[in-house]
């Protein structure tokens, strides 16, 4: 027994040593906005073959918020979020852009409309307009609109391009949901169900059990955000302490490379203007 | 209670020191892991009495109430600031959590209590050996089964039926401005807790019927007892310890649940109205426990973080007195059915 259990530790050591590098590897620690894990570690991977595994990227969650303080107190050298500056963030950190992010509404596959306008959806999701009849849908009954949770950097997105400000509330008569994902399922399986989600919980298969609305006249899309026709969209950004330096500034200026910009394509816009004209919009 | 059915392997001389020594060794270790253990448990009592402290000190009583706002608009205030100061907002009245944290788990037991007690009866009593040999495995998998996948039946399987065949549309649109009536709500909280604990109830009560002496039993059918008055007479009376602790220990389970009811409860902050009649159970809640996950992103907010720490706080002692409790009542059962063997 006890000398199985020495043969076993003796394995697992020699294991460790076996697969530990050969040179030294240059750690990068971020992580934040869930919105921006898969877009992160897909990044992650492509600069890890790109520097020949000389630095290897960490890619962790926690939401948009834990990314800020993370940046703050120093858990990630890089904090990834998916909201603008706000009144809860640390104060010295530098957010550089490096996505647009399209917001989308959706709504059930059998609802008839076309189209909302901007206003409408400010009406619908402030609770000034609760019956489909007002936004031209005869036999629709009651809206059912579904929020996020106050936290949500999805949410916060969602009242500075819809309701006109960060802090504008959705309607406190909209189920608050905890993800993207619990939003576009409940208006997957109701009728008269309507949400605000990411992109790119739009695409897919999963994208295609809802139905995505034109606003304004405009579908969201990549390419109608890059020809400047869609304006409902937000800035992902990788949050520094400080302006990014060594080899952080490094990875962040590959990121917002032409290279960088192949492995964004996929996922979101490769933006890579300066903040205010992410907040200007 | 420990004793062996087969002997144990004979020991070859090279397997250890002196038995004695071992004997000492293996001691000390477990005494070591236990302490640690305690230790452990203590250190996370202490922390979230402590991070939660600041919620109930600034709210006093009133944090046991209900505001002049509603739970999710509080608990927003807390995380982006008070609309009009600016200011990250410390008022929590946690009154509609409590709310919807009492409704669930009450109509959970409600519903889920004669089922398990049937359904134990008739594992432990009535079926057929090879029946009860299929069912009994079944029931501890869904007694273990993980409660997200609870919460992703009902809200992809029951949800959207609700909302189909239970919510008119006129009412629908009467509420609508006031509230969202969707396939979420308490009935559904209510349903897919009974299905998560009656698998645990009918487990605990099933074995103690298993474990009442044969020789009750038979005594009562010698006097003439069928085997329905047998079971009601004897067997029920008998394990009515472990009735309340089974119990118990299910509405520990209920309380702390999260995630299934996170997904499930309709994610309002609403205090459902009786006079509403029916409509009672189609208005949404959100749970103590469903409102940590819910909000946990927002943990950077110091004033967040306190609010629900204090929900955790009021389900960390509401467990601990559950389990101790169900703890004792099972001793009790021991002791009684000991004695009579």
């Amino acid at each position: 027994m006890k000398k199985r259990l020495l043969i076993l530790v003796a394995a697992l050591m020699a294991t460790m040593v076996v697969t530990a590098p050969a040179f030294a590897v240059t750690k990068i620690v971020t992580g934040g906005s869930t919105g921006l894990q898969i877009l992160g570690s897909a990044l992650a991977s492509q600069y890890g073959k790109d520097t020949g595994g000389k630095y290897r990227v960490t890619v962790s969650g926690g939401g948009s918020g834990a990314g800020q303080t993370g940046a703050a107190n120093g858990t990630f050298q890089i904090g990834n979020s998916s909201s603008d500056k706000s009144s809860s963030t640390p104060a010295g950190l530098t957010f550089t852009p490096i996505t647009k992010e399209p917001f989308a509404i959706i709504v059930n596959k059998s609802n008839p409309i076309k189209g909302l306008t901007a206003a409408q959806v400010k009406a619908i999701f402030s609770g000034q307009v609760t019956n489909w009849k007002d936004v031209g849908w005869a036999s629709g009954g009651a809206i059912k609109c579904f929020s996020r949770v106050a936290t949500s950097g999805t949410r916060q997105s969602f009242q500075k391009l819809f309701l006109g400000s960060i802090s504008t509330p959705v309607s406190n008569s909209c189920p608050a949901l905890a993800s993207n994902a619990l939003d576009r399922s409940a208006v997957a399986n109701s009728k008269s169900g309507i949400a605000f989600v990411t992109y790119a919980y739009t695409i897919g298969s999963g994208g295609a059990t809802v139905k995505t609305l034109p606003i304004d006249g405009v579908s969201p899309s990549l390419t109608n955000v890059v020809a400047n026709k869609y304006k409902f969209w937000n800035c992902q950004y990788f949050v520094t302490k400080g302006e990014p330096a060594g080899d952080v500034a490094t990875y962040i200026n590959w990121v917002r490379s032409a290279k960088g910009a192949a492995v964004i394509k996929s996922y979101a816009v490769p933006f890579t203007g300066t903040y205010d004209q992410c907040i200007a919009g | 209670m420990a004793t062996f059915t087969r002997p144990l392997t004979t020991p070859t001389p090279s397997a250890a020191p002196s038995g004695a020594r071992g004997d000492a060794v293996f001691r000390g270790l477990v005494i070591a892991i236990s302490a640690f253990m305690l230790i452990v448990i203590g250190a996370i009592a202490i922390f979230v009495f402590y991070t939660g402290w600041p919620s109930f000190s600034a709210n006093g009583l009133s944090w046991f109430g209900s505001g002049d706002q509603p739970l999710d608009v509080q608990l927003g205030n807390s995380f982006l600031g008070d609309p009009e100061t600016g200011e990250p907002s410390t008022v929590l009245n946690a009154w509609p959590a409590i709310v919807g944290t009492l409704l669930t788990t009450g109509g959970a037991l409600i519903i889920s209590f004669p089922f398990a007690l049937l359904g134990a009866i008739f594992i432990a009593e009535l079926a057929p050996k090879r029946l009860a040999a299929i069912l009994d495995p079944i029931v501890t998998i869904l007694a273990a089964t993980p409660s997200v996948i609870y919460g992703l039946f009902a809200i992809l399987v029951l949800a959207p039926r609700i909302e189909r065949n239970l919510i008119p549309q006129e009412q629908a649109e009467q509420l609508s401005a006031v509230v969202t009536l969707t396939g979420a709500n308490v009935l559904l909280g209510i349903l897919v807790l009974s299905l998560m604990i009656a698998p645990l109830m009918i487990a605990i009560f099933a074995d103690a019927l298993r474990a009442v002496p044969t020789k009750w039993k038979e005594g009562a059918i010698a006097l003439g007892c069928d085997e329905w008055r047998m079971t009601r007479r004897v067997s029920l009376r008998a394990i009515r310890p472990a009735l309340v602790a089974g119990t118990t220990l299910a509405m520990g389970r209920a309380v702390g649940e999260a995630i299934a009811l996170s997904m499930a409860t309709g994610s309002i902050g609403f205090v459902p109205n009786p006079l509403d009649g029916y409509f009672f159970f189609l208005e949404p809640v959100r749970t103590m426990a469903s409102s940590i996950v819910d909000y946990s992103e927002g943990f950077e907010s110091p004033e967040l973080k306190a609010n629900l720490f204090a929900f955790g706080v009021i389900l960390l002692i509401t467990t601990a007195a559950l389990t101790i409790g169900a703890k004792i009542a099972s001793r009790s059962a021991e002791r009684r059915l000991g004695g009579g063997q």
